[in-house]
């Protein structure tokens, strides 16, 4: 039975979304309550916007972090809206949204490199939109405490911090599109990506967890790709077969052209 | 030459900072040393197989079976140009041609079992003059 990409890819989305509503919901039990902050914002547009940072973090956190931050995520909102209604599970959704979208295009890009196939930045760019929408919308309908859809990074402890240099190898191959990258060029961004989430905590550390996926495009691109070895010359080309016909005709020419050239 | 003593030093001061922050970033980068180890290892391997192989192409061709010789030789050039060119190793010679250049286009189809020995030793050195064996 062969395995394609796409079906692959749906297969993890489809469990990824499973295990991230089961945390959302309680199911799993989550690993943290619910964040404590009961901030009313003062206009809706505050509001938004706050849920569109969090939804821009929370998508670039669980890429970074190959889903791992994702999951957290879910599980430390679980028990945020109980609901049973359509609304309560459109707002679930929109909560979880940037997280699954981060994983989709994790998994996306590595398939991507796996089967050898051009993957675009542009992609996350479309998807970091489309959290960002998200996070906007669960903002707006729970407005009571949508600023720890925010900050729930906030809450990261350094180790789950860290898994943010999880997806460094992915985002080098975004940013170089070779299959068979350098070795010393990953190992030189995944080190520089925890130099900095190791130097920054709380607040600051989410942030330097999530936007450390940019780390491959502040390292020069020729240190990702591996030197070409590349294929010499053959010592002898191929002894063709040559006819007296062949060879008279060769004489002939040759003498045709030293007359044209008045030597003869 | 640079970016491995800045990646070791950049993980070590991480690991001094924070050991817990930095834990995940040393698993990733062990991963990727064990992958550079690994074609490493395999590159060897194969060299020295290519060379095995051409050893034993060398004595059948000195007693007398040509035709066996060049098929053993041509046999470990294709599996080498396909390591070289990141194509599957059990690609043929119809597969592989494409990506050829001309010139090893050529030799492979019509070439005699001295001629693809002499190639097989210059794809071996990495010269286009083959060494005096």
């Amino acid at each position: 039975m062969t395995s394609s990409p796409s079906r692959t890819l749906v297969v993890l989305v489809g469990a990824y979304s499973l295990v991230a509503v089961a945390l959302l919901t309680g199911a799993l039990g989550g690993v943290a309550g619910p964040p404590e902050s009961r901030e009313i914002f003062n206009s809706p547009l505050e509001a938004a916007l706050t849920g569109a940072l969090g939804g821009l973090v929370g998508y670039l956190l669980s890429f970074s972090s190959a889903g791992v931050l994702g999951l957290v995520y879910a599980s430390s909102l679980s028990g945020m809206s109980r609901g049973s209604t359509l609304i309560d599970l459109l707002v679930r959704g929109s909560l979880l949204a940037p997280a699954v979208f981060g994983f989709s295009d994790f998994a996306s890009v590595c398939l991507a490199w796996r089967y050898g196939y051009a993957k675009s930045a542009r992609s996350v760019l479309k998807f970091t939109g489309y959290a960002v929408v998200m996070g906007a919308a669960a903002a707006l309908a729970l407005p009571p405490r949508c600023s720890t859809a925010a900050w729930w990074a906030v809450r990261l402890d350094s180790l789950a911090a860290g898994t943010s240099v999880l997806a460094i190898p992915a985002w080098a191959y975004l940013r170089s599109g070779e299959r068979t990258m350098r070795g010393t060029g990953l190992a030189l961004a995944t080190s520089a990506a925890a130099l900095l989430v190791s130097s920054t905590s709380g607040a600051l550390g989410a942030l330097a967890g999530a936007f450390s996926g940019a780390i491959p495009w502040l390292i020069p691109r020729r240190l990702f790709f591996r030197k070409v070895v590349e294929i010499p010359p053959p010592p002898v080309g191929p002894r063709v077969q040559r006819s007296v016909a062949d060879d008279i005709a060769e004489v002939r020419r040759l003498i045709l052209e030293r007359m044209a050239e008045g030597g003869l | 030459m640079f970016a491995p003593i800045l990646a070791a030093l950049s993980l070590l001061l991480a690991g001094a900072l924070s050991p817990p922050a930095a834990a995940p970033a040393c698993l990733v980068v062990l991963i990727e040393a064990s992958l550079e180890a690994r074609g490493w290892i395999r590159g060897r391997r194969r060299r020295k197989l290519l060379l095995r192989v051409l050893e034993r192409a060398r004595e059948l061709k000195e007693a007398g079976h040509r035709e066996r010789s060049r098929e053993l030789i041509l046999s470990a050039i294709r599996y080498e140009l396909a390591a070289r060119l990141s194509q599957p190793l059990n690609s043929d010679l119809a597969e592989l041609s494409p990506a050829l250049p001309r010139a090893w286009r050529d030799l492979l189809s019509s070439g005699s079992a001295d001629d693809l020995l002499r190639a097989a030793e210059v794809l071996l050195s990495g010269e286009s003059r083959p060494r005096l064996l």
